[in-house]
């Protein structure tokens, strides 16, 4: 597996710090987490049958992961049969490199691209613009972040983050000049409209992701709301999708199945503005369109995955209603994860992709509440696939001596009553003492985790056990 | 009825006051009850990735309190630890994983067991009923549909009158270590929980887990907030008559 | 590369359990007859601002389209012209009302009329298979779309319509457009703002063929 990611991080904890006390970022996530929510749950309500297309998918889903090496060479032989090629990926460095071959083969200059989380795990934009091609993001979300030099915060609303102050002063800096201050939202959009017209109109390559692809007629799905998708792939000479394999489900009948359940859990949407199938080159007679399609098959870890405890996360549709709902992603935005997925799923990938080692901190910041597991439309276990990264670095010896060490002394002491009785009554007397005399605290460094933005707890100093024990004995005897 | 109380290590160490409330409202509701010695539960060796020392600890709960008809437990959590992942950690072993689904099957979380096995009558006459807001823990409210319940019991016992939160079922921020490994997102969390609380002008914060209302009750001390904390069994166990 | 084709294929493994997956139908259920599948379909595309017309069997069609079509024109002050594709009946338009075009360069086009082979009543769709008589870039490059629609070509569901194109003759087009209203963004503080890359408006025109 290739690392993803570039070397600018700092780690969880600090990230996460730095997003607590940054107030643009909490004022665009708190207006972002009640919009997600919110429309999600009127957009559920509204569709009775809205479980047993959940249930129909994860079967679909299911079937398809069982089957994968055949669906997918069902895929390409479908893909091959409509005049287009296929091409197979093990690791993000060998996709980059079909690529890049692509383009410098269509003699490209000017590269055109719609929104591509598989092409964030293989920092395409990067490669590409090593190579002197001029690439152009043509999301809103992702146009804004390439001009911030950043990376998407979430996976299907990549500037989430931003405020509307911060992406006019943006395009203050990168569109024309002595435009008047406090523009529109509308404003705002219509100059990127303008600027981006020129980009998809004279773009040689377009590079697209692909929400699904379609193994019985070679065709790859992608959704959009603003269009700009379809420009990308339809005015160019050279159409590249770029798609992890655990995408492809089997028949075109399956589809709807999935595209009920993406667009109400992503934004409360029934169905995005845009939904098109892309199969093959233009065709004749019809001269409009590309004279290449080019699919390029992402494994990058996934082939592994499927034959590992965590195979359930390959049936993510990339919806995002995970970390809509995450209270910790809610609180430090999509940066602090410091990887290409965030919340939720990000902590469930993140560690396969990347290596657990690594992912330590970022496992540890969940608080097991389960509401990511609920909302999931694919019934991905994540919290409980989260809980097994801790189980793995647990037994591989990953986690802290410390951690291990309480964890093992707890067991111990949980399991001889005399022991545990004692332990009790003296960490309640001491917290009792604690409170009586504060200034006591100062010598408790073990206590530094709680006490950081809390009172210490009360306690009574004698244990419920005990003093119902002498209760007992006391009402026996009188 | 032959009842066994599952105090949990944390009302054991920290909160006896919710151990004797529930005490009191399942001997007011008839019912006989036993505190065999008991430790904890495993959850926070579960949750941390030590599975063999959480089914050490599930191995001996399921010892101390086979014997019993119901095994009642005054927390959402730990009742969902027990009933919802317990039985995983004896996959190795059928027979016994059967035998520690059976006695799941007849352990309750408090509210549960009020509403659907037994419960005391309230004779509190209605004086002044404390404005108060309730928080629903995520493990009793997605594992065990914890729900209406401590609701119901609440407005039966007329001790206060609820206000919903309008985020009722966030996320508080304690999630056991997570409140120590993470405490700025933890205490962040409970911020988000008391702003509502103000919000709802009210002045007593009730829910059914220790773990979250320890961590809520240390934020809200340190903000020097005028809002009670309390656990719903002590609210309730006041309605009872000859209660202390 | 087929190196590496070879080694993700062994790396899957051979296939596990049944070599199909017969799943009964699963469509979300709504009345259904002619007309409730045309209301349903104009409440839907009404509710993210695309504008509908119903155009009655009884009336002149020429007459009813052409009026639709200024009607939409005026009330989104646009120039009074539009630009055909070659779907579209030339007959249904008024020559002396409507400024007509056959270009296809549509990036220079501001109002184009083109035909759905079908829509889906469901999520307020309209099917357009790409083909030489409907360029799929008519679709997005112009400010306005408008867009005709046969009443009887009106599918309940997704499934209706996507088992409809994949049957035909020609098969599956290079590109199959579903589209569900004029284009749209919320990546600016998750507020909704219509008009993004594609059509800024989008006018639908249902020939209707019943009284």
């Amino acid at each position: 597996m290739s690392t993803a990611m570039n070397s600018q991080k700092v780690g969880f904890r600090p990230a996460s710090q730095t997003a607590l006390n940054n107030p643009d970022l909490q004022q665009a996530l708190a207006r972002a987490r009640g919009g997600f929510v919110d429309k999600r749950q009127i957009a559920i309500e509204a569709l009775p049958e809205f479980e047993a297309i959940k249930a129909r998918a994860k079967a679909i889903k299911d079937h398809s992961l069982d089957h994968l090496s055949d669906y997918l060479i069902e895929f390409e032989e479908n893909v091959t049969a409509s005049g287009g090629q296929v091409h197979w990926a093990q690791t993000t460095e060998q996709a980059n490199e079909i690529i890049l071959n692509i383009c410098n083969e269509a003699k490209a200059r000017k590269i055109t691209k719609g929104k591509s989380m598989i092409s964030e795990e293989m920092q395409l934009n990067a490669a590409l613009e090593q190579a002197d091609f001029e690439v152009m993001e043509t999301d809103l979300g992702e146009y804004i972040i390439q001009l911030a030099k950043e990376t998407p915060s979430h996976i299907i609303a990549p500037a989430v983050h931003k405020t509307k102050a911060q992406i006019e002063t943006l395009f203050d800096q990168f569109h024309a000049a002595d435009l008047p201050s406090n523009r529109s939202r509308e404003a705002l959009v219509s100059e990127a409209r303008l600027r981006l017209r020129e980009a998809f109109l004279s773009a040689d390559v377009g590079i697209t992701g692909a929400n699904f692809l379609v193994a019985n007629t070679g065709s790859t799905v992608l959704v959009t709301n603003e269009g700009n998708g379809d420009l990308t792939a339809s005015i160019p000479d050279v159409h590249i999708v770029t798609a992890s394999i655990d995408k492809v489900i089997p028949k075109l009948s399956d589809l709807p199945t999935f595209l009920r359940l993406l667009g109400r859990s992503a934004t409360g949407q029934e169905i995005t503005t845009y939904t098109t199938l892309f199969t093959g080159p233009k065709q004749a007679p019809d001269e409009a369109g590309p004279k290449a399609f080019h699919v390029v098959l992402l494994d990058n870890g996934r082939s592994e995955i499927l034959h590992s405890e965590f195979k359930a996360a390959l049936r993510c549709i990339r919806c995002g209603a995970c970390m809509n709902h995450c209270a910790v992603y809610g609180t430090v935005g999509g940066h602090a994860y410091e990887s290409v997925y965030p919340g939720p799923i990000g902590q469930v990938m993140t560690p396969l992709l990347n290596g657990l080692e690594g992912s330590l901190d970022t496992i540890s910041a969940c608080t097991m509440n389960g509401h990511c597991s609920v909302v999931c439309p694919m019934s991905i276990p994540l919290t409980d696939l989260i809980r097994q990264h801790r189980i793995n670095a647990f037994t591989q010896n990953k986690n802290s001596l410390i951690e291990r060490k309480g964890l093992g002394a707890w067991q111990w002491l949980s399991l001889h009553p005399r022991a545990y009785c004692l332990g009790t009554a003296l960490s309640g007397r001491a917290v009792k003492m604690l409170n009586a005399w504060p200034f006591l605290q100062r010598f408790t460094p073990m206590l530094r985790g709680w006490k950081t933005g809390r009172a210490l707890m009360r306690a009574q100093g004698t244990t419920f056990q005990a003093q119902y024990k002498k209760r007992r004995q006391h009402e026996d005897t009188t | 009825m032959k009842v066994a109380l599952f105090s949990t290590c944390i009302v054991d160490t920290l909160k006896p006051e919710i151990g004797f409330a529930t005490l009191t409202l399942l001997e007011a509701a008839g019912c006989e009850v036993s505190v065999p010695t008991q430790s904890c539960c495993g959850q926070a060796n579960f949750n941390n990735g030590d599975t063999k020392g959480a089914r050490a600890l599930a191995l001996q709960w399921l010892k101390v309190f086979e014997a019993y008809e119901y095994v009642v437990i005054p927390s959402g959590s730990c009742a969902a630890m027990l009933k919802i992942h317990g039985p995983s950690l004896f996959s190795d072993d059928e027979a016994l994983q059967l035998r520690f689904k059976a006695l799941t099957q007849r352990s309750y979380e408090l509210s549960a067991f009020l509403s659907e096995i037994a419960c005391p009558v309230f004779e509190q006459e209605i004086s002044t009923a404390t404005p108060a807001s309730y928080h629903d823990s995520c493990s009793g409210l997605r594992d065990l549909y914890i729900k209406a319940q401590p609701r119901a019991l609440l407005a039966a016992s007329n001790t206060v009158e609820l206000t919903e939160l309008s985020n009722a079922e966030a996320c508080c921020g304690f999630g056991g270590t997570f409140c120590v490994k993470h405490p700025e997102i933890s205490c962040r969390l409970a911020d988000d929980k008391i702003a509502t609380l103000e919000a709802a002008d009210t002045r007593m914060l009730i829910g059914g887990d220790w773990g979250c209302l320890m961590h809520l009750k240390g934020r809200i001390d340190a903000l020097n907030k005028p809002i009670d904390v309390k656990h719903f069994s002590e609210v309730l166990a006041s309605a009872i008559k000859g209660a202390h | 590369m087929n190196q590496a084709r070879a080694n993700i294929l062994a790396c899957l493994g051979a296939s596990t359990g049944a070599p199909d997956l017969l799943l009964p139908a699963l469509k979300p259920a709504f009345v259904n007859d002619a007309n409730s599948l045309v209301a349903l379909l104009k409440t839907k595309l009404l509710a993210v601002h695309a504008s509908v017309d119903i155009i009655d069997d009884n009336d002149d069609t020429a007459t009813a389209v052409t009026a639709s079509v200024l009607g939409f024109l005026k009330q989104k002050t646009q120039p009074l012209s539009v630009t055909l594709t070659p779907a579209v009946d030339k007959q249904y338009f008024d020559h002396a009302l409507l400024s007509i075009s056959h270009s296809q360069d549509y990036a220079h086009c501001q109002t184009v009329v083109t035909q759905a082979t079908a829509g889906v009543a469901e999520t307020g769709s309209l099917i357009l298979p790409s083909s030489l008589a409907r360029p799929t870039l008519a679709n997005f490059l112009p400010d306005n779309c408008i867009v005709l629609l046969n009443a009887a070509d009106i599918k309940p569901h997704l499934e209706d319509a996507l088992a409809t194109v994949q049957s035909s003759k020609v098969g599956m087009p290079r590109a199959l457009n579903i589209i569900s209203g004029p284009s749209k963004t919320a990546d600016i503080e998750q507020t909704l703002v219509y008009g993004a890359h594609g059509p800024i408006q989008l006018h639908v025109i249902i020939l209707s063929h019943d009284a």
